[in-house]
């Protein structure tokens, strides 16, 4: 009983269940009914599970709810204030209205929140792995998963399918017989509405003819079902509203036919033959000819054409039910800037073949424009950004002479390789080289760090971390967006210079004069 | 001394400046250093390639089969073999020189091409390799001429591959400086040097040069200069530091100009920048 949801949002008493007075009332969830001076709920139900709910017909004395679930049971309630009758016709109307209401919320809800976010985490195994991995370990919040992660995979879930109707749902509309008066009541919800709706489209082109204007709902519907159109057996005809119905069936069953049938690729050729009888292990099976049955093909064609039927329901797109419906408003107009839903020129056979044979995916794709450089200057770009060099380049005729020499002199040259190192350049190389490495060799910070007299270390290293500080100071001015700013900048410039007057250079002074350490060394 | 054997690929300059110098010296120098090479360790294994300004050539391995003669003066036999190789190699390659058409448009040594062949034959080697080992490998440019000009992008695009190759490029280059070969030393992790005089040339190479790159670090050489790599405009020839690139070939000019005169490619220098005002998240 606990629970935030539990807020009671309709209460009738004098309720009777099972010959027991109560009260019953209408919670966000689900409905109950409690005995009169008792504290627990008998009766409790979930909207979930009813599945429809209805009220006793007008002239019963009896006022009546039943509710029934999916399980087939089902629950009556019986209104029975003492304040008289039409009070009671009235609560039980109202618990009637607020209770469809509260099932079509309920119904609805948990498909779009909760039941979408688990079917999008069992069709995707990346994102349930995705969802594992980050949610339970709080690396982001739930919230931001189904914000950011979720949102690029919503695009790749399919269009949720619509759900169908029913095979026998024609079936399951009871007519409740009144036993006075031999009427026969169909409760009809709109749900039955739009599934007549759906299987005949013949019937929904006349509701819209003749609803609102030329008769009300219940009396359209009342035609309907006492039509032939309806049931096959009874043969009234005082109303041809439904007798067009059929003819337009005719029509659309013809032009679907005439589309099988001119479709170069379907061979029917042997459909109207009689077929041999196969023999199978001295079995005589007889083949059956198309047509042949008169009174079954009757049948048989209004089977085809309602699997037709089907089948379009099912294909139609939004788009393409909206088509309809503007085509069943104007029957015999097209509508403007759309195209007429008449059969297409029937294609050759060969351009159908054609047309099976290429896969667009397949087929090369069109190379892409690709601009290309057009250079003006190619020497330009081909040197590309080098000095030029002060050393002239050498002029051909120059070439040509000192092509010829070396040619002579590469002709003459055997490998001696005794001749291939004079000692004194060998000398002066190496010294060249042990010069540059001596020269190299001081900047290298850690010897001469450990060459350092202890004392001087310190001292070193607080000229150091004042000079730092400084320069932190000086630095953080930087950008010199206020007056302050710029004082403090212009400040720490010349305190910087005194710094490097005043303590630096004598500094260096005695560490390269007195200490005899390499000015290459300080800064 | 390790125990896995060096590629070295020698990419020795032919230019007919090189007729200024000492050529015997070069030459000599460079068959000595190939041997000391080879001598040093059993597994090192060499390539040698020589550019002039015609034309660039393999040397050693020689193209046509060499039978392996016998013994002349004492040496292993393979040491004969690249004397050999590279003298006939060489030979032929001036004499081609000497026999060519007497004007000639290309005046520089054609040495980028010769490194981009020499790189191609260590990823031959490498991927010939028959115990998946790593082959370490280096090339060696010895440069004589000091003219780099047209050959810019085919430089950088060595020195590149080289890069990713995890290749260093030595450099010595004798006579005057070279910064565009610098630059390559740089990149690719090699050495560079200068070298006045031929006749230093083997001790320089047998001090700096003969050993590996991971030796190298453990020596106390001269650390490398500071490497320029400013640009130079295109206007002018003139290093800068701060430059208007054109987006379409990439010319680098010192001042913004409207027109880019290498792809003829307009420019709108008047408009304004326009500044993208930030998003608020």
């Amino acid at each position: 009983m606990s629970g935030e949801r539990e807020d009671i949002l309709l209460q009738v008493n004098n309720v009777r269940y099972k010959k027991n007075n109560g009260q019953l009332y209408l919670s966000q969830t689900r409905m109950g009914w409690m005995m009169e001076d008792s504290d627990t709920s008998t009766v409790s139900v979930l909207y979930n599970d009813i599945r429809t709910q209805k009220i006793s017909p007008e002239g019963k004395p009896k006022v009546q709810l039943q509710i029934v679930l999916h399980d087939i049971s089902s629950y009556t309630f019986h209104f029975c204030t003492p304040e008289g009758r039409e009070k009671q016709i009235a609560e039980r109307n109202k618990v009637k209205e607020r209770l469809s209401q509260l099932m079509s919320q309920n119904r609805r809800q948990p498909p779009d929140e909760l039941m979408e976010k688990k079917r999008m985490l069992d069709e995707n195994e990346q994102l349930q792995q995705l969802y594992r991995a980050l949610v339970p370990t709080s690396i982001i919040s739930v919230d931001e998963f189904w914000k950011e992660i979720a949102g690029q995979y919503k695009q790749s879930m399919g269009p949720q399918q619509d759900v169908g109707v029913s095979g026998a749902f024609l079936a399951d509309i009871k007519p409740q017989t009144d036993g006075s008066n031999g009427k026969v009541q169909y409760n009809l919800t709109p749900e039955i509405m739009s599934s007549v709706f759906k299987t005949y489209p013949a019937v929904k082109k006349k509701h819209g003819e003749y609803v609102p204007h030329r008769m009300t709902e219940s009396e359209f519907w009342t035609l309907f079902f006492q039509s032939h159109y309806y049931s096959v057996h009874t043969t009234s005809r005082t109303e041809n509203v439904f007798s067009e119905c059929s003819k337009y069936d005719d029509r659309e069953w013809n032009r679907d036919v005439n589309s099988t049938q001119s479709d170069p690729l379907n061979n029917l050729n042997d459909i109207y033959e009689e077929k041999q009888l196969a023999v199978e292990d001295e079995l005589r099976v007889g083949g059956a000819k198309a047509g042949s049955n008169a009174i079954h093909a009757l049948m048989i064609k209004r089977f085809n054409q309602h699997n037709l039927n089907i089948i379009k329901a099912q294909t139609n797109l939004e788009k393409e039910k909206l088509l309809d419906e503007i085509a069943a408003k104007n029957p015999n107009n097209v509508p403007n800037g759309e195209v007429s839903q008449e059969v297409t020129q029937p294609k050759t056979k060969k351009a159908k073949l054609e047309e099976k044979r290429t896969i667009d995916d397949l087929e090369n794709s069109n190379k892409t424009e690709v601009s290309s450089l057009t250079i003006h200057q190619r020497d330009r770009y081909l040197t590309g950004p080098t000095e030029l060099t002060t050393t002239q380049s050498i002029q051909p005729d120059q070439i040509m002479m000192l092509n010829k020499q070396l040619t002579i002199t590469a002709s003459t040259w055997t490998p001696s390789l005794n001749n291939s190192q004079e000692p004194d350049a060998a000398y002066r190389s190496l010294q060249h080289f042990s010069d540059m490495c001596r020269r190299g060799r001081s900047t290298i910070g850690v010897r001469t760090g450990d060459q350092l007299p202890g004392n001087l270390h310190k001292e070193l290293g607080q000229v150091y971390s004042s000079a730092g500080e400084l320069l932190r100071h000086f630095w953080s001015c930087f950008p010199p967006r206020t007056p302050q700013l710029q004082e403090k900048l212009h400040k720490m410039h010349e305190t910087l210079c005194r710094y490097h007057n005043v303590t630096i250079r004598p500094f260096q002074i005695y560490l390269t004069e007195v200490l005899m350490i390499n000015p290459d060394n300080c800064p | 001394m390790t125990e896995e054997g060096c590629l070295l690929v020698m990419v020795v300059d032919m230019h007919p400046q090189l007729a200024e110098h000492d050529a015997h010296t070069y030459l000599n120098a460079v068959v000595a250093f190939a041997n000391l090479h080879l001598a040093a360790n059993v597994r090192n294994s060499l390539g040698v390639l020589a550019a002039n300004h015609l034309e660039s050539r393999f040397l050693y391995p020689s193209c046509d089969g060499d039978g392996v003669e016998r013994q002349r003066d004492g040496r292993l036999e393979m040491l004969g073999q690249v004397d050999r190789a590279i003298e006939r190699g060489l030979k032929t390659m001036a004499v081609a020189a000497g026999a060519s058409p007497m004007h000639s448009e290309q005046s520089e040594s054609l040495l980028s091409g010769a490194m981009g062949r020499g790189l191609l034959y260590i990823k031959r080697r490498e991927t010939e390799e028959v115990l998946t080992k790593k082959l370490q490998s280096r090339l060696l440019v010895l440069k004589i001429s000091s003219d780099t000009g047209s050959q810019y992008l085919t430089y950088i695009n060595a020195y590149l591959t080289a890069q990713k190759m995890s290749t260093p490029v030595d450099v010595c280059v004798v006579g005057g400086e070279c910064g565009l070969l610098q630059q390559g030393a740089d990149i690719t992790g090699g050495t560079y040097h200068c070298v006045r005089q031929v006749t230093e040339l083997l001790q320089t190479l047998l001090l700096m040069y003969h050993c590996g790159p991971a030796t190298r670090r453990k020596m106390n050489a001269p650390p490398p200069d500071t490497v320029d790599y400013r640009a130079a405009c295109f206007c002018h020839r003139t290093l800068v530091d701060m430059a208007s690139v054109c987006s379409n070939c990439l010319s680098v000019y010192c001042k913004a100009v409207p027109l880019c005169t290498t792809c003829n490619v307009i420019f709108q220098t008047d408009r304004p920048l326009v500044r993208l005002s930030k998003k608020k998240k």
